[in-house]
């Protein structure tokens, strides 16, 4: 285990991105103190902010007033990295592989362009969950994100494969521009979720607020597909939420594009 | 002060210098006449001299530049310039942010490049854009032609006088140095369903054909003493078989001067197997025979880039060839068009290998070089990085060759590229991209090095390999001052905005009053650009000489 203690809150965002466990792993506490971590627009050191534990496996904690972290794990491939504490913006930016345990909250735009791995939030998420980068086609790629509390507006924009499930409430415009992959929301989704989505499934297992007027109402339905999906869920170590997967309302949608995707919403 | 740039061999084409060792003397930012008194000395022994370059058609400002820069997200997370001494920090590469775009050509030795294609209604925008496009010098052209009141002035059988003032008072109301019109009568007519518009088609909205609208408008500017001839851009553009209408405009203007642009999307045939062909030899022997007509080549390069074009109807039918797969279009203000469609170009596509070679034949088949400008069309064919990579193909055959040996089996049949033994030399590339652009432009003092000249200067160490040697000049001067030096820049100052002030009937400003009142989105008074708003924004306007031309 690599521990990194920041030793204060950053007055500025500090990109946390050179922090890759990857990078760091058989390194010694000297030689990961001297890597270069920019804070705001100047340069300047790792040992500058951390106080780091060095260790030869590539398993990372940072601990410490994070939540002005950005970028933390962004483009990883493997190991594991666990936040005590909240984090910044892009959490797991375009992650490839490994796994994220974030204690408390995230930022915006976690799991943003994710392409695989597993991300665990104990809080709360912001906006942009597993969501799209300016002008990119598709948003999150693959993988799995979990977040145990809400997350904000946009969930799963333009998500093109993988899960995520949130516990709880989401705001608006959940799985908008979604293209495949499966959204589990616990609570109450916010307006226009699946918003334009072209094919896919968004759950809304505490029912959905103002759906668009491109979904038509199939009826209520015991799927096959939802009993899979609740025994992967329940996998995942999430047995409340997967024992209220059951019969659901499903809408068609939206047809403003394809309708080929799907809200599934407690009847 | 006085600087002495002594020993290199100058090339100064507009004033019959061709390699000759001379010594240069600046004073006060200007070229001055040979004197003892120098308060600093260059020894530039060995290396070339030439003027500043000159890009005579680069979109590099003004609403589909930024449209493109949002389209081309991802160079814009990938492609990070960092900020330096002298530097703002930037990112981009097709569609680079303004900052990076004046650093980038001052360090190619340009110290000169004319955004073609403002729309009316977008001129603030552009021009507010220019004042912070570090270095270079700049202008622009104003797009006419697809105008709703030029066309109904044209409808409704107005005199060449009426046109004549409108042109003038639109090019004084948005400070252009020139006119383009981009496939004239066709963005009107695509808004009303048209999907292609021969030149003596009429067009579905206005019953207005596109040679009626070149007659008029190359005829304008003539009669207006504009220097600029009107700078075209065909019908058809990347059609099979364009050449038919390309050969056409040429006609249609009646011998009023014309400037051909990106001329390599419009010498397009229909022959071969694949009814793609190069037309190439065609356009060049019509240009060789006509003295009046000129043009830019719009070289593709392979690699990723974005187009940018005013001609929606031709950005419509390129959609499907989007990649990355989304793309822009839209109307402005019924002013003109914007359609923006990224695109790669690839060696191993048939279409796109061929229009390479088609491209490069343009450029060695026109003899006159006074009348060839070596351009991309930056972003269309290529960003303008590309420049030092186009003039080793058009100055060392053999490294030519081995290109067109790379490229697609069939393309590399289809053209006469190979046989075309044709080196350009110094003196050449010293006329295509710096003596002839200031002088088809009609920029006094630019482009050359006589006294009295603006002291734009570029000076290279000689190299065979004339990419590493165009892509690195040794040191660039603007207005006198060293501002690039071994490829760093030292000093951003602000470069000017040249316009053209023709004088029109104030009666007109009545009719075009009219039409703002009853159609557009903002008043005559806000629409028209005001020089001391422009001064506040800090652009410094060089008017060029603009003497009216009696009829032909
Ligand atoms: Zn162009």
């Amino acid at each position: 285990m690599i521990r990194l203690t920041l030793k204060e809150e950053p007055p500025l965002r500090l990109s946390a991105e050179a922090l890759l466990p990857e990078r760091l792993a058989g390194r010694s506490a000297g030689e990961i103190e001297r890597l270069p971590l920019a804070v705001g627009r100047t340069g300047g050191a790792v040992g500058d902010w951390f106080r780091v534990v060095a260790g030869d496996t590539a398993a990372i904690e940072i601990e410490g007033p994070c939540h002005r972290l950005d970028r933390i794990g962004a483009g990883m491939d493997a190991g594991s990295i666990t936040v005590r504490g909240d984090t910044g913006a892009y959490l797991g930016l375009g992650m490839r592989g490994g796994s994220i345990a974030v204690e408390g909250s995230a930022g915006f735009g976690a799991a943003a362009d994710l392409r695989g791995g597993t991300m665990r939030i104990a809080g709360n998420a912001g906006d942009g969950l597993g969501g799209a980068l300016p002008g990119a086609a598709a948003g999150m790629r693959d993988g799995t994100v979990i977040v145990g509390g809400k997350a904000g507006a946009a969930a799963g924009a333009r998500l093109r494969r993988g899960l995520i499930v949130i516990a709880g409430d989401v705001g608006a415009g959940c799985g908008a521009e979604m293209i495949a992959g499966t959204v589990i929301v616990g609570g109450a989704a916010g307006a226009y979720a699946g918003a334009a989505m072209r094919r896919g499934s968004v759950l809304a297992l505490g029912g959905a607020e103002r759906l668009g007027s491109g979904f038509v109402d199939c009826g209520v339905h015991d799927l096959v597909f939802l009993r899979l999906l609740a025994r992967h869920v329940a996998a995942l170590g999430l047995d409340a939420l997967a024992r209220r997967i059951g019969p659901l309302r499903r809408f068609a949608g939206d047809a403003a594009v394809s309708g080929r995707g799907e809200l599934l919403v407690a009847p | 002060m006085i600087t002495r740039l002594t020993g290199a061999r100058v090339f100064d084409p507009a004033n019959g210098v061709r390699g000759e060792v001379r010594d240069l003397f600046i004073a006060d930012g200007r070229m001055a006449a040979p004197t003892d008194r120098a308060d600093r000395s260059y020894d530039l022994g060995g290396l070339v001299v030439m003027p500043g370059a000159i890009d005579i058609h680069s979109h590099i400002a003004g609403g589909k530049v930024n449209l493109g820069r949002l389209l081309m997200s991802e160079e814009h997370r990938d492609e990070l310039v960092a900020r330096g001494p002298a530097t703002r920090s930037g990112s981009g590469v097709a569609t680079p942010s303004i900052f990076a775009t004046g650093y980038r050509y001052a360090a190619l030795g340009y110290t000169a490049a004319f955004e073609p294609a403002m729309v009316p209604s977008n001129a603030r925008a552009t021009h507010l854009e220019t004042a912070d496009l570090p270095i270079i010098d700049k202008g622009a052209y104003v797009m006419l032609g697809n105008d709703e009141l030029l066309l109904r002035l044209v409808a409704a059988g107005a005199e060449q006088e009426r046109i004549n003032d409108y042109v003038a008072w639109m090019m004084r109301a948005t400070a252009a140095l020139g006119v383009k019109t981009v496939n004239p009568g066709g963005i009107s007519a695509f808004k009303f369903n048209a999907r292609g518009l021969a030149i003596d088609e009429r067009g579905p909205q206005h019953g207005v054909t596109p040679r009626q609208i070149v007659q008029m408008l190359s005829r304008a500017v003539f009669e207006l003493g504009v220097p600029h001839p009107l700078h075209i851009h065909c019908n058809n553009l990347g059609v099979p078989g364009n050449i038919d209408t390309t050969l056409a405009t040429i006609a249609a203007a009646d011998g009023f001067p014309l400037h051909l642009t990106h001329a390599q999307f419009h010498s397009y045939g229909t022959e071969g197997d694949r009814h793609f062909s190069s037309a190439a030899a065609r356009l060049a022997e019509a240009v060789n025979r006509n003295p009046s007509i000129s043009l830019d080549v719009g070289q593709i390069m392979f690699g990723q880039t974005v187009t940018a074009s005013g001609d929606t109807m031709a950005q419509y039918r390129n959609r499907a060839f989007a990649s990355p797969g989304k793309w822009i279009l839209m109307d402005i203000e019924c002013d003109g068009g914007c359609g923006l469609v990224p695109f790669r170009y690839r060696d191993s596509n048939f279409v796109n290998a061929l229009q390479w070679a088609i491209g490069l034949e343009l450029f060695l088949l026109i003899e006159d070089p006074w009348r060839v400008f070596l351009t991309t069309d930056h972003p269309n064919g290529a960003p303008f990085t590309c420049y030092p990579h186009l003039i080793r193909l058009l100055m060392d055959r053999s490294f030519r060759n081995d290109c067109l040996a790379a490229i697609h089996p069939a393309a590399q049949k289809a053209t006469t590229l190979g046989s075309i033994a044709r080196e350009y030399t110094l003196e050449e590339i010293a006329i295509a991209t710096r003596a002839a652009p200031a002088r088809i432009l009609g920029l006094a003092g630019r482009g050359q090095l006589g006294p009295g000249a603006a002291a734009d200067i570029t000076v290279y160490a000689e190299d065979g390999d004339r990419e590493r040697m165009f892509a690195a000049p040794r040191h660039v001067f603007k207005a006198g001052v060293e501002i690039v030096h071994d490829g760093a820049i030292l000093a951003a100052p602000p470069g000017a905005t040249h316009v053209v002030r023709p004088d029109y009937d104030p009666a007109i400003e009545g009719v075009i009053g009219a039409f703002f009142e009853q159609h557009m989105s903002v008043g005559l008074g806000h629409f028209r650009l005001s020089e001391g708003e422009l001064a506040d924004a800090g652009l410094s306007l060089v008017a060029q000489p603009c003497r009216p031309r009696g009829r032909a």
